[in-house]
């Protein structure tokens, strides 16, 4: 079924939205999902809970595309759970990037600042669009989608190890765009 | 700074990085000892080759059917409601789609039949678009092109063509079908309706499609759809600059409340206007050719088309001499079949 007609059902309020939308890019959310949390259970919790995120936004919403809007959500609410768990000490894939990141990109030297997350959106986009297509992939699945690096590793063709220091220098290039930019980190 | 308003920027980044990315397939590493030595090994091969043989240079390309995928079961090519595609677009049908979201190998080649829809001639299409786009092809013969996931991206139509792609069915023989025939009116008629008609006593009834000449000039309905859902050609600039100006959030809303519902009142005046027009052609086709009584299935409205209109031979014979007559074909109805019918 087209994402146009799976919103259409979620315009009828029809149950079958869900079940569609479910058959159509569960595999995908669950994944990402999983990335973030590294539990099974909390991945399917998270998934669920977005399904129904996305139940209370259209209607209105009419995303285009709807697997990026669904996937947005999905994080969202990972992202969340996480941070719950993180309270109970559970270590997670969102952790681990936030510790790279956390080592790379920011220093106690500078005073803190307050940057408005979409300028920054909009600095990294920038970034991106100057990458190479495989460099631009180990960030967005590595940053966005939250990819392990033997992930990356089969995606790319590439080595983990290799993967590990490419994401190194891209992180170091990020801090560089970001300075250029007058974002001190 | 924190790592975490760091990553909540990324999440915050655009869709189309995170459509750009969002089925990564998996890559096998090369070990290129290995591949060094067959790429030596090809090269000296293909060398003997051509040696022995001269070149291979205009030999005609030739597909193995059993390597293609096709449409397996109805839904796969059940041909949706395709009114609004509009010129100089490519419309890929669920069933093909489907298809290609199936497929975990680039290389896989799919039977695509091309289906046109301002009414241009066969043989336009085929000079005009399919002709140069460097895949393969027997679209003259059964209507289908043959490409990957890959050369169907990049395939682009000039204005002068709408196109639907929709995955094609196995032909239930793989021999060619009967030879077309045009007759001087300009009319062709199928080999398949040729067979039929061949096999046909003289008062017996085929069920036919006939698909009538029409002139309509699609970019002048676009014109009079968008004038009678008040848009403007400056509107259309307008939203498409704005997309590209809001944040993701604002653009939501303004996809939802504006751009929506000006695209949809578009859509309908242009249906409206086409569904008349269509109306009035077949319509007046039927009483014109004397066809009123027959029996017939359906009078589209999205097409200059009757769809099952059973006809003698002589009636085939004498509309084949009609001026307004673009083709005709045997009707068959797959649905029916499939349901028993």
């Amino acid at each position: 079924m087209d994402d146009n007609a799976i919103i259409e059902l979620f315009f009828e309020r029809s149950e079958n939205a869900i079940v569609e939308l479910s058959a159509k890019y569960g595999l995908i959310c669950i994944r990402t999902a999983e990335n973030i949390t590294f539990n099974k259970e909390d991945a399917q919790e998270c998934v669920n809970d977005a399904y129904l995120g996305v139940w209370n936004a259209i209607p209105p919403a009419r995303p285009k595309p709807l697997l990026s809007y669904v996937l947005r959500i999905v994080r969202n609410v990972s992202i969340n759970r996480v941070q719950h768990n993180n309270a109970l000490k559970r270590r997670s894939g969102y952790q681990e990037c936030l510790d790279e990141l956390e080592a790379e990109l920011t220093s106690s030297e500078t005073p803190e600042t307050v940057y408005d997350a979409k300028l920054l959106s909009g600095y990294i986009e920038e970034f991106l669009d100057g990458l190479s297509r495989t460099d631009r992939l180990l960030f967005v699945r590595r940053y966005w989608y939250l990819d392990s690096f033997g992930e990356l590793a089969a995606a790319t063709g590439l080595r983990q190890g290799t993967v590990r220091t490419r994401l190194t220098r891209l992180r170091q290039r990020l801090k560089q765009h970001l300075f250029n930019q007058g974002v001190h980190v | 700074m924190t790592g975490k308003l760091i990553l909540d920027a990324v999440g915050g980044i655009s869709d189309r990085y995170i459509m750009e990315f969002v089925d990564v397939t998996q890559k096998k590493r090369i070990n290129w000892k290995p591949a060094a030595l067959a790429a030596c090994l090809c090269l000296a091969l293909t060398a003997v080759l051509l040696w022995s043989n001269g070149t291979r240079r205009g030999t005609t390309p030739t597909i193995a059917y059993e390597d293609v995928i096709w449409g397996e079961n109805i839904e796969d090519m059940e041909a949706s409601n395709y009114g609004d595609v509009k010129p100089g677009h490519i419309c890929i049908s669920e069933g093909l789609q489907n298809a290609f979201d199936r497929s975990n190998d680039a290389r896989d080649v799919f039977a695509i039949r091309v289906i046109e829809l301002t009414g241009a001639s066969e043989e336009q299409v085929y000079e005009e678009f399919i002709k140069d786009l460097g895949v393969y092809e027997e679209y003259l013969s059964r209507g289908m092109i043959f490409a990957t996931q890959e050369q169907v991206r990049e395939i682009l139509v000039s204005d002068r063509f709408a196109i639907v792609f929709e995955l094609a069915s196995k032909p239930s023989d793989t021999t060619p079908v009967g030879a077309d025939y045009v007759f001087p009116s300009g009319c062709k008629i199928y080999g398949n309706l040729v067979d039929k008609l061949a096999e046909a006593t003289d008062d017996e009834l085929l069920p036919v499609v006939i698909r009538i000449r029409d002139n309509v000039d699609l970019a002048t309905v676009e014109e009079l759809a968008m004038e009678r859902a008040g848009v403007s050609a400056e509107d259309l600039l307008f939203y498409e600059n704005q997309t590209r100006i809001l944040s993701d959030a604002e653009n939501l809303v303004f996809q939802r409340d504006v751009v929506m519902p000006a695209y949809d009142r578009i859509r309908h005046e242009r249906v409206t206007i086409l569904g008349e027009y269509y109306q009035q052609l077949n319509e007046g086709f039927l009483v014109n050719t004397g066809l009123s009584d027959a029996q017939y299935e359906s009078v589209s409205t999205l097409l200059p088309c009757i769809l099952g209109i059973r006809l003698t031979k002589g009636q085939i014979y004498q509309l084949a001499s009609d001026p307004q007559v673009s083709w005709m074909d045997y009707y068959e109805d797959s649905a029916a079949e499939d349901l028993g019918g």
